[in-house]
């Protein structure tokens, strides 16, 4: 047991690390711990005011229904399968839609970006097209391809298009020249420039509007689905408003904060983990 | 300034203008040789003559009329309280802790989304609107100058710190302006979101989906393509984009002014 | 008029004329961590500086000499050993320690003259008054002409000068400079070296400057601390003799630039 009981120098400075960790730790818990509880303030205080304006009858239940109730509903829709099935009707349309127009849009954004003649010409007319925001198409995207599934998804490729297209667009012109100048300075041959200045330079660029596209393209599909469609969560929630069910529409919106929050959290977890190679690549 | 330099517009102009001369020229001409489908296919011709009767018997004058101000006024609401809420939130610890998780869960709820439960509260009015667009507005101005003012760079700091402003000087001298680029930029976004949800609005309740109907650009879409009115429905989207347009070079125009030291 | 501003702003604060700026550092250290490395900027430095010294301190990039003027500027504090500014600990920047940063952090939404006269916000006095320090200052530094330009209007050498005019506004009884001559040209700094001794002795202010330049180090100090780096330490104080103007050419000049230079080589 001596050598467990013996305490080498090193042994007391890992031993004075540890304790230093774990004081990190439990400060970091604590800060973790205060972050929650303020964070919680203002929702409980919304929630209690809204069970007492419930209790005490302030507006009729149609219109205001009790926290409970949508808590109920909202197992209800899970338990049915109905939500699982009008969400996934819906996540399928919005990534047909990003597939299709996000890649359209990196693809013109990188040639605008490459050819001038091109950006000269064409991207003046495109751009002015796309300025009149994908909701405005929407009456004409109707009367030309009907109100079927077309129509959301090409709808939702029209508002992916234009954030992948800025976003490269602007990722090649406004990189830094700086680095340019270091690449160019060094010779370095055109491959490793582009591999290691240009690329992820551009990068963080390309993954930022893909996720301003996911989160557009979501809220573009929601009105869609208001306005028309037989399925999906936006039809849901258009559905409960109809049947005065306010129960569902709260269970709606949730759901639909969630999700979107969701999308987005997942794009930027993997443009992190992006972004961090491309600064590797770059030092 | 380097701007001017990259982009001499005066030359370019034209040569931007080619492509949609020729794409309007082989519409008319598809449409004088009788390709098109005549239901769907409006001439361009047509499209000029219903401006001027939209002109002239107002509704298309209207129509945008109604729009622009309900969106300027949902807009000036909302982005004043994010202005006000977003800096708060930027200055004060507390503050942040208190808002920012409920802001932050608020942003992620689609702005329509709203839409069933504003109409069931306040019906399909002006307040109905009004409410939706300035919610609109609230969040992309909370979130930049929230942004703005968090990020000022500590050199920035230290330098108000040793010439020991008070908190307000501090805050008029240092935070402000060097939040100024981001606050622009939300207020930019913030206009677009209302620009977008107030046709938005428009358009869903004047289709009808929810009882009434109601006027503005959005309203006279929904008209338009209810009665599949291709002319009007061109006429209509043709507009909304020459607004949006012309309110963000508004926007920039007023940036360039409000932050000459900062490279556009 | 020389009197007519002052950072005696809050009365509780002990009167200017009764102390100036003497400065007691007692084996401070400081280590900075960067991603699970440590660096060690100071390590057991001490150095006590008397009133109305003028001080320069010269060593290799990376000694820690800014380091040392932002624990004086109260911007930051060391990890261990203490600081104390005419007996007081230092609790927080303050105008009665001024400061001229290494990068200039002139404000770039205030013109020249502004981010002068932002140094004398909280100074007792009329805006007249004010406005008649800054021109002063303004003239001093030679940017008339530039009073109403941008900070992103003005060469880097301008931008230095405007920074020093904001370091000296308040008349600061301890002076801090981390570099100020750095980004000037020969000509304009000799000018400027002169400017600093004649402030120095009108204000009767202490002066603690870093330098890279040993000849302007003797030129303008009593006293020259010469730094080594990782760890960083004080290698020597070495006092330069002689009345000034100093004169290159002088024999004490000579010995006291060699001693130095030896000093920073090996
Ligand atoms: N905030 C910080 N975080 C991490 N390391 C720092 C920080 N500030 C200084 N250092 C490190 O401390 C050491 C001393 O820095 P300091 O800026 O004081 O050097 P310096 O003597 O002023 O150098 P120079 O002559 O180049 O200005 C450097 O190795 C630097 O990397
Ligand atoms: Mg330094």
């Amino acid at each position: 047991m001596s050598e467990i009981s013996y305490k080498s120098p090193l042994a007391a400075t890992l031993s004075g690390r540890f304790a230093d960790k774990a004081a990190i730790a439990w400060g970091r818990l604590r800060d973790h711990a205060t972050a929650i509880a303020l964070g919680l303030v203002v929702p409980l205080g919304v929630l209690a005011l809204w069970s007492y304006a419930v209790q005490q009858q302030w507006l009729a239940e149609q219109i205001l229904p009790s926290p409970l109730l949508v808590w109920e509903t909202f197992f209800d829709l899970l338990a049915t399968g109905e939500l699982q099935r009008e969400l996934l009707v819906s996540l399928g349309r919005v990534v047909a839609g990003l597939v299709a127009g996000g890649g359209l849009g990196l693809v013109a954004g990188l040639s605008f970006g490459l050819w001038r003649p091109l950006d000269i010409y064409v991207s003046p007319t495109i751009r002015a097209i796309c300025l009149v925001p994908s909701l405005g198409w929407l009456p004409f995207f109707m009367l030309m391809f009907g109100i079927g599934e077309a129509l959301k998804i090409i709808l939702i490729a029209k508002t992916c298009f234009l954030p992948l297209m800025v976003a490269s667009y602007e990722g090649l012109r406004n990189r830094p020249r700086k680095y340019d100048e270091v690449a160019a300075v060094l010779e370095l041959p055109w491959a490793t420039r582009v591999g290691i200045v240009i690329w992820p330079s551009i990068l963080p660029s390309i993954l930022t509007g893909l996720r301003l596209a996911l989160s557009k393209g979501w809220k573009a599909l929601i009105l869609v689905e208001m306005i028309s469609s037989a399925a999906g969560i936006g039809y849901l929630m258009m559905w409960g408003r109809k049947a005065f069910q306010l129960d569902v529409v709260f269970a709606t919106i949730i759901v639909i904060g969630l999700v979107g929050w969701l999308l987005d959290w997942a794009l930027l977890k993997s443009q992190m983990r992006a972004t961090g190679w491309s600064f590797k690549a770059v030092g | 300034m380097s701007d001017t330099v990259e982009r001499p517009e005066t030359g370019l102009f034209w040569k931007a203008l080619l492509l949609p001369a020729a794409l309007i020229a082989l519409w008319a001409a598809a449409d004088a040789a009788g390709w098109s489908n005549r239901d769907l296919f409006v001439s361009p011709l047509q499209v000029v003559q219903s401006a001027i009767a939209g002109f002239a018997d107002g509704s298309l004058s209207g129509a945008t009329a109604a729009t622009l101000l309900r969106a300027l006024a949902g807009w000036i609401i909302g982005a004043g309280a994010g202005l006000l809420v977003g800096t708060l939130i930027g200055i004060s610890g507390l503050a942040r802790g208190l808002f920012n998780p409920t802001i932050n869960s608020l942003r992620q709820i689609a702005l329509f989304a709203w839409i069933p439960l504003l109409s069931a509260w306040f019906g399909n009015g002006e307040t109905m609107k009004i409410t939706l667009i300035a919610l609109g507005a609230f969040f992309p101005m909370a979130l930049g100058a929230q942004a703005g003012c968090q990020n000022v760079p500590e050199g920035w700091r230290e330098v108000g710190k040793v010439l020991e402003l008070s908190r307000r000087d501090t805050l008029r001298s240092i935070i402000l302006p060097a939040a100024m680029p981001s606050i622009v930029a939300g207020a930019e976004l913030s206009l677009n979101v209302a620009w977008l949800g107030t046709f938005g609005a428009e358009y869903l309740i004047g289709t009808g989906y929810i009882n009434g109907m109601g006027d503005g650009l959005g309203a006279y879409l929904a008209a338009a393509r209810e009665y599949a009115r291709m002319d009007q429905v061109l006429l209509g989207v043709l507009f909304l984009g020459l607004i949006g347009v012309t309110l963000d070079r508004l926007v920039i125009g007023f940036s360039r002014k409000a932050i000459p030291w900062h490279r556009h | 008029m020389a009197q007519a501003l002052s950072t005696r702003a809050p009365a509780t604060e002990p009167e200017i004329g009764d102390v100036v700026g003497s400065v007691e550092i007692r084996n401070v250290s400081k280590t900075f961590r960067v991603k699970d490395r440590e660096v060690h900027a100071l390590d057991d430095v001490s150095l006590s500086i008397r009133p109305r010294e003028f001080i320069s301190i010269v060593g290799l990039s990376g000694c820690g000499k800014s380091t040392l003027l932002r624990f004086l500027a109260g911007l930051d504090t060391p990890d261990k050993g203490t600081i104390t500014v005419d007996g007081a600990a230092i609790a927080g920047p303050s105008l009665k320690r001024g400061i001229v940063f290494q990068d200039h952090r002139l404000l770039p939404w205030l013109s020249v003259e502004k981010n002068i006269g932002l140094a004398l916000r909280t100074v007792l006095g009329t805006a007249a008054e004010k406005a008649a320090r800054v021109a002063e200052l303004i003239d001093l530094v030679g940017l008339s002409g530039f009073e109403s330009a941008l900070p992103h209007q003005l060469s880097g050498g301008m931008s230095q000068r405007a920074s020093i005019a904001r370091g000296l506004a308040p008349r600061p009884p301890l002076l801090l400079l981390d570099e100020p001559l750095g980004a000037l040209d020969a000509l304009t700094r000799a000018r400027l070296q002169d400017e600093l001794l004649q402030i120095w002795q009108q204000e009767q202010s202490t002066v603690i400057m870093v330098t890279h330049d040993v000849e302007e180090a003797i030129v303008l100090s009593d006293r020259v601390i010469v730094m080594q780096p990782r760890p960083g330490r004080v290698r020597r104080i070495v006092d330069v003799p002689g009345q000034r103007p100093r004169r290159r050419s002088d024999p004490d000049f000579v010995a006291a630039r060699a001693e130095i230079a030896d000093l920073l080589e090996t």
